[in-house]
């Protein structure tokens, strides 16, 4: 019984964080509104003018021509039409906020929403898009922003990583969207695919508990013995922990999973079956999970880089998407909100651009990529609640006043979690890297 | 970053920092590192017992200064078990330390060295290394990602080079130019200088249509060159001039002219889907008949198909030369970019790729759907391009040329006809105009001497072919002109100039000729080919070459079938590699944007190292990257020696002398031990470039061979920010805020513990649980490149699995290697100076539950229980494999508990095996112990 009986001495022991441990948690650089952030990434571009961003002027002139001096990354004068929306605006709740058909819950929650109108990114395509919502950088491989917030403040939680990447299917740009790319590897979002191993590894693959008991006290032990024979060195200690760390986030993360004990009531709130982990429903019900138990940075991706919201051929492709992710956010947004999470839980809606109000036919079904201007919106600590933020023009072509650039968005996010985007650095190849390349202003419009 | 223990690392104020490190320089002496290596006295030091090398006496002289003791040399087998893992990546067997531990002389040691650096597993560990440096890829790395079938013929010329023991500068010269060594190198050695070149070839690829993104994969040349061979970031040159070290924008472009005067091999991107411009592994009077052949078939089949309205396969291998001048490689993609001529052309002036200059003529390319379009007007274009080097510069048999051109109106609201004209002109390095035409906006004409002869009229609007045959033999040409159902043919056309003018063509190029005060007319050019093939006559029906007969017979599937063959086989073997362009001097991009063109910067080197440009010669010659690398490798060059001989004593010690070894410049740190640096430095040009000498010098240092018994703070440097020790400037530029919290000091007072790296430790599990395939690997399964199709929205994607060493799996650039990624192996995407090593939870797991590992356990459970027939064996063999050692009586003792109570538990809990389970598990805990995975 000797191995058992260290092991469990070992497991016992309060974790304490070595010098060298990149997630143990820091003091952020001020005082924070969030301490954990819910990225929901839609991908393949949704339509600002059929969601969020109403355009009465869109309605009145579809049809006419609208001339624009490029055109899905071509320059040169084209003659364009506008197109009209596919679902109707209404105002909702008590700020009166508009939001279209397409999302008739998220549409309920409003007043916890600032909606921002006027977002704005550098690039017409979908990998250098993406790329950059993710990670400032529209070219090259960056650090994700989840992994620099993971730099910046580590993991609250030791059985689990500090981030957590849910996405059923490959974005595109692949795994660069949540790597830690120069930054310390514990940082890299970890990736949960929904299904039957939704972690790599995570699955004991020994029959029982007590064999794998068995089998880690005996490591334990060796490397006991190892250490004691040379002076201490984290480089040894650490990995030894690492071990004890592996066991609990083995213990913690099927518990994560594990939906059972959720209310019939709060399963229908997210629009999830019970036993299923299909859709957005599991996905934002784990990040809740998630997020309770200290996870530093969730992020969702609703589906991969096809079959997504790149609605080129018809903008009717946009409904099933929106079913899939309507109810499950007002769910949880709801949810967050009943728990007491929404004052220290930071909710950010967004996708990598939006989608052109206009067409080169007139009789055009779908909608190209737009990244003049697009919405996307925030919720939770420290965000004015039940706000607008940002205008496009009439059709929704430019932004119009208080533009907010994919680094200003950044800059928000960082400072909400009590980081200043421009300290928040990295040397690497003789420069100071940080998430907002050298750019970025935090918008302070938005701030509660 | 390797993380060894050798250098304690402490917190402390910049200015202990400047005390300890190298003595600071003054102001005005250039940066150290681009003054000229000095070998320095070897200094004068009291405890010169502990020396063994002249390292050594560098090391004491420090450590005394310090008022520090080295420590004592390592035991024998802990000392073994070092150097091989250093120089081979793989454990060394328990016999091996046995019978070292036995006899441990310095003899003995220096024969088990040699042994280490003979073995073919030399190569792959310390090519590895050098694969780490060159962001080695099996992939573009562009949008979808495209697979490289043949990029592994470089990843194993690097592996055969440092089992070779190449010398160093002969290594950088035929990376950097190892085409054109080729070609008057020995033709034993013609395949490997010219596959070297994929060092440039693997160069990143951007954007879903990489060529309008080329000046990035430039960039990633130069910044690559920089960062892993003078320790430099070029890069940042780019859109500035470089904020801390001496380069400059138009030193940069300098620079660039060399790369853009170069034609890479093309991988495929989403909107290109093919590879082409692969580069053939045999000499150009080798490979014509070849490809001539291959083409012809090709060419017969595509046509068969076509006329059975049959689909032909995507991945098509067009010509090897690419030059089939239908300008489709330039065209503008579907979503977004526009259409550019990119190298090997070159170009000037108002010049457009649209559909709009498609020619309707199919005799030449029956699937082409853009062409160049000049619009009216005075501005003057040009572009121009120098053929393929396969292309014979001077030719004895006939060689065929075809054009394809439309004249259109005068530019609106002008009713004259324009006076300017265009022309075509061909010609040879030394004589760039032997045959020129003239296409006006009525007709077309031939230059003889100071006037024309005319060939024949053509009406404004109407496409009009022109063929030539030329015969250098007769010094004569014929020329056909003209549209189906009217061609005007002459025969014999004497070529003008003087005699001793060989006739060949090596470069043409179409341009405007203005006539004093008026313009020229809009013209539209497609489908030019120079070509030894003859060409089919003008016809808007795909052509069928006499050829195509022959497959007439075949039906549909068969005919794609083979084409398919032929396309995935080529019709010899390729490298991804890089051959000759159009020499040229490129023009500054303002900003970074190509664009937005500067002025024109002649090719040369940038200053602060030495400076020097092309001659004019060398300039009209040839790219220059064989002037490039051979001032690289000049002995006088500050920074070549340096960087290398700093990467060979990070990956012996786990920290460079420089410890930021892709940055000497005014941002990386300076040397802990300059004088070492620099004697190191010449000692390595001195003997050759040799780099098994170095580790040679270096493993039999006593510096090397101390023991690792303490330990200290391993660097906690970056795993953690450090804001709060850096105040904030609200003033200053935020980036330069961190200096004093990375400040270091080292300590060469023992060996450095570290953690095997990826490769080492999925190498390890194989090798000692008796799985590993030592057989070298070549190519991955990828998919044929026929079928190929990828795009951002279905990206390529592949784990491919095998059980020979790590440095042969396939490495792709948007998606990591799972197992790579976990345990923070070298970033595809860019250099990667050195390995960090963390130690994250998620690494536990894999241990404890991965597949692989439990595969690897199992099979060698079931082996031992097979071999051994007791416990007590099975457990020493476990030891002996695993740990290199015999177990000590106790933890046998507590192994054979172990066995029994997990073979009972596993029993009660309906396993089937369950001895062999428990052994498999005692297998995982020797696998998962910090003993295997750490080097003392």
């Amino acid at each position: 019984m000797l191995y058992p009986a260290l092991f469990t001495e070992l497991l016992g022991r309060e974790s304490s964080p070595a010098g060298d441990d990149p997630l143990a948690p820091r003091a952020p650089m001020f005082a924070p509104k969030a301490k954990r952030v819910i990225f929901l990434y839609m991908s393949g571009g949704v339509s600002h003018v059929d969601s969020w961003d109403p355009k009465p002027k869109l309605f009145a002139d579809a049809g006419k021509t609208v001339s624009v001096d490029e055109f899905q990354g071509r320059k040169g004068d084209f003659s364009m039409f506008a197109k009209r929306p596919q679902w109707e605006f209404k105002r909702h709740g008590k700020c009166g906020t508009q939001v279209s058909s397409l999302f008739p819950h998220m549409a309920e929650c409003v007043d916890d929403l600032c909606v921002i109108r006027s977002m704005r990114s550098d690039h017409t395509n979908h990998y250098e898009a993406t790329l950059g919502i993710h990670t400032g950088s529209f070219t090259f491989a960056r650090p994700s922003v989840g992994a620099w917030v993971s730099y910046g403040l580590g993991s609250e939680n030791r059985n689990l990583p500090s981030f957590v990447v849910i996405a059923p299917k490959t974005p595109y740009a692949g795994g660069q969207v949540w790597a830690s790319d120069f930054l310390p590897g514990a940082h890299q979002g970890t990736l949960v695919v929904p299904g039957a191993e939704p972690v790599a590894n995570l699955r004991r693959r020994v029959a029982s508990r007590r064999l794998q008991e068995l089998e880690l006290g005996a490591l334990a032990q060796m490397n006991r013995e190892h250490l004691a024979s040379r002076a201490a060195d984290p480089l040894l200690s650490a990995r030894i922990q690492s071990f004890e760390t592996a066991f609990g986030m083995q213990m913690e993360m099927p518990d994560v999973f594990d939906l059972s004990r959720e209310s019939d009531a709060t399963l229908a709130m997210y629009g999830l079956e019970r036993g299923s982990t299909r859709g957005f429903g599991w996905q934002c019900l784990v990040a809740r999970r998630l997020a309770e138990r200290g996870v530093r940075f969730v992020e969702l991706i609703d589906v991969g880089s096809s079959d997504n919201w790149d609605a080129h051929g018809d903008m009717l492709t946009h409904a099933p998407l929106a079913r899939n992710v309507d109810q499950p956010i007002a769910g949880l947004l709801r949810d967050l909100k009943q728990r007491g999470m929404m004052e220290d839980t930071l909710v950010v809606w967004t996708t990598e651009f939006g989608r052109t109000p206009f067409n080169a036919a007139a009789d055009a079904k779908g909608r190209e990529h737009h990244h003049w201007v697009y919405s996307s919106w925030l919720a939770g600590a420290g965000v004015k609640a039940g706000t607008v933020y940002g205008e496009s023009d009439d059709y929704g072509i430019r932004v119009a006043k208080d533009g907010v650039h994919v680094h200003d968005f950044h800059a928000t996010l960082l400072h909400l979690m009590g980081l200043d985007h421009e300290r928040l650095t990295f040397r690497q190849s003789g420069r100071d890297y940080r998430l907002t390349d050298v750019a970025g202003d935090v918008v302070r419009g938005i701030l509660a | 970053m390797n993380r060894r223990g050798h250098v304690w690392i402490a917190w402390m104020l910049l200015g202990a920092w400047l005390r300890t490190s190298a003595q600071a320089e003054s102001p005005k002496a250039p940066h150290w590192a681009f003054q000229p290596v000095r070998e320095p006295a070897i200094p004068a030091i009291t405890n010169t017992a502990w020396c063994r090398t002249p390292i050594d006496r560098f090391i004491a002289a420090s450590l005394e200064s310090q008022g520090m003791r080295p420590s004592p040399q390592a035991e024998p087998r802990v000392l073994l078990r070092r150097i091989a893992l250093d120089l081979t990546g793989l454990p060394p067997s328990a016999d091996e330390l046995e019978s070292f531990a036995a006899n441990p002389s310095a003899a003995a040691l220096q024969r088990a060295i040699d042994r280490f650096l003979e073995s073919p597993r030399y190569g792959e560990h310390w090519g590895r290394h050098w694969l780490d440096v060159v962001r080695y890829a099996d992939t573009a790395g562009e949008t979808a990602d495209y697979p490289v079938p043949v990029a592994w013929r470089y990843r194993n010329y690097v592996i055969q080079s440092f089992n070779a023991d190449k010398p160093y500068d002969q290594f950088l010269r035929e990376q950097i130019a190892g085409d054109i060594l080729a070609r008057s190198g020995p033709r034993s050695r013609y395949a490997e200088q010219v596959t070297a070149t994929g060092f440039l070839a693997i160069s990143r690829r951007f954007g879903f249509d990489s060529e309008n993104y080329h000046h990035l994969t430039l960039q990633d040349t130069i910044d690559t060159l920089g960062q892993s061979v003078m320790g430099l970031t070029l890069g940042c040159a780019r859109c500035h001039a470089h904020k801390f070290d001496p380069i400059s924008m138009p030193e940069y472009y300098a620079l660039y002219g060399i790369f853009d005067s170069t034609r890479y091999a093309f991988p495929g991107s989403e909107q290109k889907q093919r590879l082409r411009a692969l580069v053939p592994l045999i000499p150009p009077e080798e490979s014509g008949p070849k490809w001539r052949a291959f083409e012809t078939r090709v060419a017969a089949l595509t046509a068969r198909l076509e006329q059975l309205k049959s689909a032909v396969p995507s991945g098509t291998l067009r010509s090897l030369d690419d030059f089939d001048g239908d300008f489709e490689l330039q065209a503008p993609a579907a979503g977004g970019s526009k259409g550019v001529l990119v190298p090997p052309w070159i170009n000037d002036g108002p010049i457009s790729v649209t559909t709009d200059a498609q020619s309707p003529f199919r005799n030449l390319h029956p699937g082409g759907r853009v062409g160049v379009q000049i619009p009216a007007g005075t501005n003057a274009y040009r572009m121009s391009q120098r053929l393929h080097p396969s292309v014979p510069q001077a030719p004895r048999t006939p060689w065929n040329v075809n054009l394809d051109f439309r004249i259109s109106a005068a530019a609106s609201g002008s009713s004259a006809t324009p006076t300017g004209a265009h022309r075509f002109v061909l010609g040879s390095q030394a004589h760039p105009s032997i045959l020129a035409f003239r296409i006006a906006s009525d007709r077309i004409s031939f230059e003889t001497g100071s006037s024309e002869r005319l060939i024949r009229t053509v009406p404004v609007g109407r496409w009009c072919n022109l063929q030539l045959r030329v015969d250098p033999a007769s010094r004569t040409f014929s020329v056909a002109a003209g549209w189906p159902g009217d061609v005007v043919e002459v025969a014999s056309i004497p070529i003008p100039g003087e005699t001793s003018v060989r006739v060949g063509v090596q470069e043409l190029a179409l341009e405007s000729v203005a006539a004093p005060g008026a313009g020229f007319p809009a013209v539209a050019f497609d489908n030019l080919a120079v070509t030894e093939l003859p060409i089919p006559p003008v016809s808007t029906q795909a052509s069928g070459l006499a050829e195509a007969a022959a497959a007439a017979s075949q039906d549909a599937a068969s005919i794609r079938r083979e084409l398919e063959r032929l396309l995935a086989e080529g019709p010899f073997e390729l490298a991804y590699a890089v051959s000759e362009g159009t020499p040229h001097e490129a023009r500054v991009q303002l900003r970074g944007e190509p664009d937005k063109p500067g002025d024109v910067v002649r090719r040369a080197f940038p200053a602060a190292l030495g400076g020097g440009a092309l001659e004019e010669s060398e300039a009209g010659a040839g790219s220059g990257r064989l002037e490039l690398a051979n001032w690289l490798v000049d002995p006088r060059h500050p920074l070549t020696a340096r960087v290398m001989v700093n990467r060979i004593w990070q990956y012996h010690f786990g920290q460079g002398l420089v410890r930021t070894p892709n940055d000497f410049g005014l941002r990386g740190q300076k040397p802990t031990h300059p004088e070492l640096l620099d004697y190191l430095a010449a000692r390595f040009v001195r003997e050759g470039w040799s780099m098994k000498a170095m580790h040679r010098l270096i493993l039999s240092s006593a510096v090397y061979q101390q023991a690792s018994l303490s330990s200290g703070l391993v660097n906690p440097a970056q795993s953690r920010p450090v804001w709060e020790e850096c105040p904030v400037d609200p003033a200053g530029a935020p980036i330069l805020k961190r200096e004093k919290a990375i400040a270091v000091e080292v300590d060469y007072s023992h060996f450095g513990r570290r953690r095997l790296g990826a490769e080492e430790t999925r190498d390890a599990i194989l090798h000692a649980t008796g799985q590993l395939d030592a057989t070298p690997g070549e190519g991955h399964p990828f998919p044929a490149p026929t079928g190929w199709g990828f795009t951002q929205h279905g990206p390529f994607s592949a784990v491919y699995d095998h059980s020979r060493r790590s440095v042969y799996l396939m490495a792709q650039r948007i998606q990591r290697h799972p197992f790579l990624a976990l345990f923070d192996g070298a970033d595809p995407n860019a250099t990667t100076p050195g390995r960090r090593t963390t130690t994250v939870p998620t690494q536990a797991l894999f241990f404890l539950n991965d597949p692989f590992v439990h595969a690897c356990a199992d099979r060698f459970a079931v082996r031992l229980l097979s071999d051994e027939s007791d416990a007590q064996g099975r457990i020493t063999q476990c030891y002996r494999s695993l740990l290199s050692r015999n177990p000590s009586p106790r933890e046998s003792a507590s192994a054979v508990v172990f066995l029994t109570e997990y073979g009972t538990e596993a029993r009660s809990s309906g396993a089937a095996h369950p001895e062999t389970a428990a052994l498999a598990a005692l297998v995982r805990v020797l696998i998962g112990s910090n003993e295997f995975l750490t080097v003392d």
